[in-house]
């Protein structure tokens, strides 16, 4: 689906060196790695935002959708939720159903900074949907979250991805069993400049035997 | 004003200025000279202004010049001090105008504008118009600095067009820059209005001015002068002070848990 190039900055010390990749669609790709080696910089080119990278990153980049769930919530704070989902192209019917799927059904009108930090990423989280998009980009979804929402959070995601099986998803984590729940394949970005040491499906997607065994394996190979 | 302190009571207003009248009063009382009218003189003039319509007809005309000055001033303005803001090669070509621009004497301007374009009304607006256009592009372009990068990716990623960037993204982090143009704005058109008025016009309140200076009628200078100031206060009250708190409403939001 996306034929993704990256290679690298042209100046200076590059955070990420030459990625040569392909995400598919249905793809559910946990994005692992060490703490500042670059996944999130690596999600920015992908989503397009990082102009010094020298990427070629997305041949089709302008024609697929990408929702991009930031670390922080990035509604506009001077729009209610449903201006903010309007703004993206929604129309009013979709903004209730969107917003109902993510347990926000009565909060349209709420302003962003009128919610706690688990509904207003699940807030954010609607506005990646409401524009149906091909590849889903999350970055540290359950980030800072109480053990009980970011369960629940989970729980939403893998509902959603049920309900969009053709919609790809890169997961930014540092948690494998993050991995576990929600992978079917792996990468594991390292090394510096950052690449990604190890690309793979999880060999039983779902199961924690086939993290920990794709895990084991990338520890052998790092 | 320093944040330390804030606004004062409201009281104050009504304690200090009745103060400043009585004081006023005595000493016209006791100086009895026409260079000092007492206030109920001043306010018989101002009525009298009023009524066979001089009042309305001069205010209106500066009214006119200072909308039409501001309007282009902060249009012109903004859109400069955003590109600035923005781009680095803006900043380098329009900085060194703007410290040339900034520290020109306003009464050079008009003098210049009058001689090369002569005693006309686009000179006069024209005149204002570039006294003020370096003010708001310096407020704005700080504005344009804060904007927040992430909420620029967020516009960059959800395919914002240019129109939804400027009036969802920019123009509500720029507000507060914006007002802070217009409060500085307003106060000093309306000052080099008068300026122009004086120099080159033949209506409005700095023409009046310039009348009532050369027979040294006092009276009708401190009645122009507290029209002029009710107005400015009117303008403050009417429409900044609502513009403002509608338009920061969303900055301390109640919030709500679940």
């Amino acid at each position: 689906m996306l034929e993704l190039r990256i290679e690298g900055r042209s100046f200076g010390q590059p955070v990420l060196g030459e990625i040569f990749t392909t995400i598919r669609q249905g793809d559910r790709i946990c994005l692992l790695g060490p703490s500042g080696i670059g996944k999130t910089t690596l999600l920015n080119a992908i989503a397009g935002l990082d102009h010094s990278l020298s990427a070629k990153a997305v041949p089709n980049r302008d024609k697929a959708r990408v929702g991009y769930l930031f670390q922080e919530h990035r509604l506009l704070p001077w729009r209610t939720l449903r201006q903010n989902l309007a703004i993206v192209g929604a129309d009013a019917a979709d903004i209730d159903r969107v917003l109902d799927s993510v347990g926000l059904a009565g909060y349209a009108d709420h302003l962003p900074d009128q919610l706690s930090l688990g509904m207003a990423r699940r807030a954010a989280l609607a506005r990646c949907l409401v524009i149906q998009p091909d590849l889903l980009l999350l970055d540290e979804p359950f980030a800072s979250l109480d053990p009980v929402r970011a369960t629940e959070l989970k729980h939403l995601i893998l509902e959603l991805l049920d309900r969009h099986p053709a919609m790809a998803m890169i997961c930014v984590t540092h948690d494998a069993g993050d991995a576990t729940d929600l992978a079917n394949r792996l990468w594991y970005l390292d090394g510096q400049p950052a690449c990604l040491q190890w690309d793979a499906p999880v060999g039983s997607p779902g199961t924690v035997e086939g993290v920990v065994q794709t895990l084991r394996n990338l520890d052998q190979v790092g | 004003m320093t944040p330390m302190y804030g606004r004062p009571p409201t009281w104050s207003y009504w304690v200090v200025l009745p103060a400043v009248m009585l004081a006023w009063a005595g000493l016209a009382e006791a100086l009895d000279t026409s260079l000092l009218p007492a206030p109920l003189t001043v306010l018989g003039t101002l009525s009298g202004e009023a009524a066979n319509g001089e009042l309305w007809y001069h205010l209106g005309a500066t009214l006119g010049r200072v909308l039409i000055a501001f309007v282009l001033a902060m249009a012109l303005g903004t859109a400069i001090g955003v590109a600035m803001g923005r781009s680095a090669t803006t900043n380098a070509l329009f900085d060194p105008l703007l410290v040339v621009l900034l520290n020109l004497p306003a009464l050079v301007t008009i003098i210049l504008m009058y001689v090369w374009f002569g005693l006309v009304e686009v000179a006069a607006v024209m005149a204002v118009v570039i006294n003020k256009v370096p003010n708001v592009a310096v407020t704005v372009r700080e504005g344009a600095r804060s904007l927040d990068p992430k909420l620029e990716d967020m516009a960059t990623v959800y395919r914002f067009t240019r129109w939804q960037r400027f009036r969802e993204v920019w123009l509500p982090q720029l507000f507060p820059y914006l007002m802070a143009a217009t409060r500085g704005g307003l106060a000093l058109i309306w000052k080099i209005v008068l300026v122009v008025e004086l120099l080159g016009r033949s209506s409005g309140v700095g023409f009046k001015l310039h009348l009532a200076f050369q027979v040294f009628d006092v009276a009708t200078i401190l009645a122009y002068s507290l029209a002029f100031i009710a107005i400015v206060q009117l303008i403050e009250l009417a429409l900044l002070q609502p513009l403002e708190r509608r338009a920061s409403r969303w900055r301390q939001p109640e919030t709500a848990h679940a």
